[in-house]
C-alpha cells in the first residue's frame, strides 16, 4: 500500500467508514512506516479536539427564545401556506382557461364559425383532359395552336442533349495538333470500326 | 415528550397535522443550529438561516419521498440554503485561499490567545475551529455533519447530495489541510 492510499484509509477509518480487508493492509503499512504513523497521530489529536467544535455556546433560555421564535414562524407558515395558497390559485386559473378554451373549441366546431362560400368542385386529371379536349375540338384556331405547341413540345424533348459543338470536335484543328500518330491512328481505327466505313480522316 | 419516530410525524404532518411538524422542529432543531452554526460562526444567521430551512421543510414536505431519514433531507435543505447564503455574501471569496504549506501563524492570527487560563489544548480546539472555518465551503459541510454531527459517510452523502466515495474523499482532504495548517500547533502541543 502506497502512503498516498493510505492516508485516505486513515481518515475512513476514524470515521469507522473502513472495511475489515483494507484495515487489515492499512495496519500492516502503518507497521512499516513511521511517516504515516505521525500523520494518524496527527489526525487523531485533530479529531479528539473537534468534539464540540460547533458547539454555539448558546444558554438554554437563548436555545427557548429560538425555539419559540421557530415555532412562530412556522404557525405563520401554516397559517398563510404561502406556497400552496398560491399553487392552489394558480392551478384553478389554469383550469379554467383550459375549460374556456374547451367551450369556445366546441362552440367552433358546432357551427357558430363562419363557412366559407362553397367554391368549384376540383376536377380529377382524367376530367380535366376530357373538358380541354372537348373545347379544343369544338374550336379550330384553337385546336391548331394546340397543335403547333405539342409539336414545339415533342421537338423540345427529342433534342440531343450532347451540344452539336461537342459533336464537331474534329473540326477543331487544336484537337488534332495535339494528338500523336498513335493517337491519331487508334482513333481513326475506332471510327473506321463504328461507322462502318473508311474512316472519317 | 413524543417519542413517536420521525417517519411517523412526518406522515402525520403530511396528512395535516401541523402539531406533528413542530414536534419534528423541536427534535431537530439544535442540530441544524449547529450545523448551520459551524458554516457560519454567526448566531444571527444561523438562527435565520436554521428558521428558513425548517420553514422550507415543512412547505416541502409533499415532496419528502421517504426514501432517506427526514433528518438527513433536512440537513440537505440547511447544508443548500447556507451554501447559497454564503456563495452570496462573498464570504467564500473573502476567505484565505487554503494552502497546505502554509502552517498556521503565517496568515491567521484573529484571535490572541493568552497562555493564562488557556491550555494548549483548549488553544488547539480555538485554532482548529479557525481552520475548519478557514476550510472551503463543501469540506466544512462534510466535515462537520460526520465530526460534529457524528453521521456515517451513508447518511453524510444523503445529506450532501453526493456518493459515499465523494464523502470519503473530502473527509481526507479536510484532514489533509487542517493538519497541514496545524502541524506547527500539533508539534508543540506534542501528544
Amino acid at each position: 500500500m502506497r502512503c498516498r492510499t493510505a492516508q485516505r484509509r486513515i481518515s475512513d477509518s476514524l470515521d469507522r467508514a473502513l472495511v475489515e480487508g483494507p484495515a487489515a493492509r492499512l495496519e500492516a503499512h502503518l507497521r512499516g512506516c513511521p511517516s504515516c504513523r505521525a500523520y494518524r497521530e496527527r489526525l487523531s489529536r485533530i479529531q479528539g479536539a473537534a468534539g464540540g467544535l460547533a458547539d454555539p455556546g448558546l444558554a438554554p433560555e437563548k436555545w427557548v427564545e429560538i425555539s419559540r421564535r421557530l415555532e412562530s414562524r412556522l404557525a405563520l407558515g401554516r397559517a398563510g401556506s404561502p406556497r400552496q395558497a398560491r399553487s392552489g390559485f394558480r392551478r384553478l386559473a389554469w383550469s379554467g382557461a383550459a375549460l374556456a378554451v374547451l367551450l369556445f373549441a366546441l362552440a367552433y366546431l358546432a357551427g357558430v364559425r363562419p363557412r366559407t362560400p362553397a367554391g368549384p368542385v376540383p376536377l380529377s386529371f382524367e376530367d380535366s383532359v376530357a373538358q380541354v379536349m372537348g373545347e379544343v375540338g369544338a374550336n379550330p384556331d384553337l385546336a391548331g395552336a394546340f397543335a403547333g405547341e405539342i409539336a414545339a413540345s415533342i421537338a423540345e424533348a427529342v433534342q440531343p442533349e450532347i451540344g452539336e459543338e461537342a459533336v464537331s470536335f474534329r473540326d477543331n484543328p487544336l484537337f488534332w495538333e495535339g494528338l500523336t500518330d498513335t493517337e491519331v491512328g487508334f482513333i481513326n481505327s475506332e471510327l473506321e470500326k463504328e461507322l462502318g466505313r473508311g474512316g472519317v480522316l | 415528550m413524543d417519542e413517536r419516530p420521525d417517519g411517523v410525524l412526518v406522515e402525520e404532518a403530511r396528512r395535516g397535522r401541523p402539531e406533528a411538524f413542530s414536534e419534528l422542529a423541536r427534535r431537530h432543531h439544535q442540530r441544524v443550529f449547529r450545523l448551520i452554526y459551524g458554516m457560519t460562526r454567526n448566531h444571527s444567521d444561523a438562527d435565520d438561516l436554521s428558521q428558513e430551512a425548517f420553514l422550507t421543510a415543512f412547505r416541502s414536505l409533499p415532496s419528502f419521498n421517504g426514501r432517506s431519514a427526514f433528518y438527513t433531507w433536512l440537513y440537505r435543505i440547511a447544508v443548500n440554503q447556507t451554501l447559497n447564503f454564503l456563495k452570496k455574501k462573498g464570504r467564500e471569496k473573502d476567505r484565505a485561499a487554503f494552502h497546505e504549506n502554509l502552517p498556521y501563524g503565517e496568515e491567521s492570527q484573529t484571535i490572541a490567545y493568552s497562555p493564562e487560563g488557556n491550555s494548549l489544548r483548549d488553544e488547539l480546539r480555538g485554532r482548529l475551529a479557525e481552520a475548519v472555518n478557514a476550510l472551503p465551503a463543501h469540506f466544512r459541510a462534510c466535515f462537520l455533519l460526520v465530526v460534529d454531527q457524528g453521521l456515517s459517510h451513508a447518511e453524510a452523502a444523503q445529506a450532501l447530495g453526493c456518493s459515499e466515495n465523494t464523502v470519503s474523499w473530502r473527509m481526507h482532504k479536510a484532514r489533509k489541510l487542517l493538519q497541514a495548517r496545524l502541524r506547527p500547533f500539533l508539534n508543540e502541543v506534542g501528544p
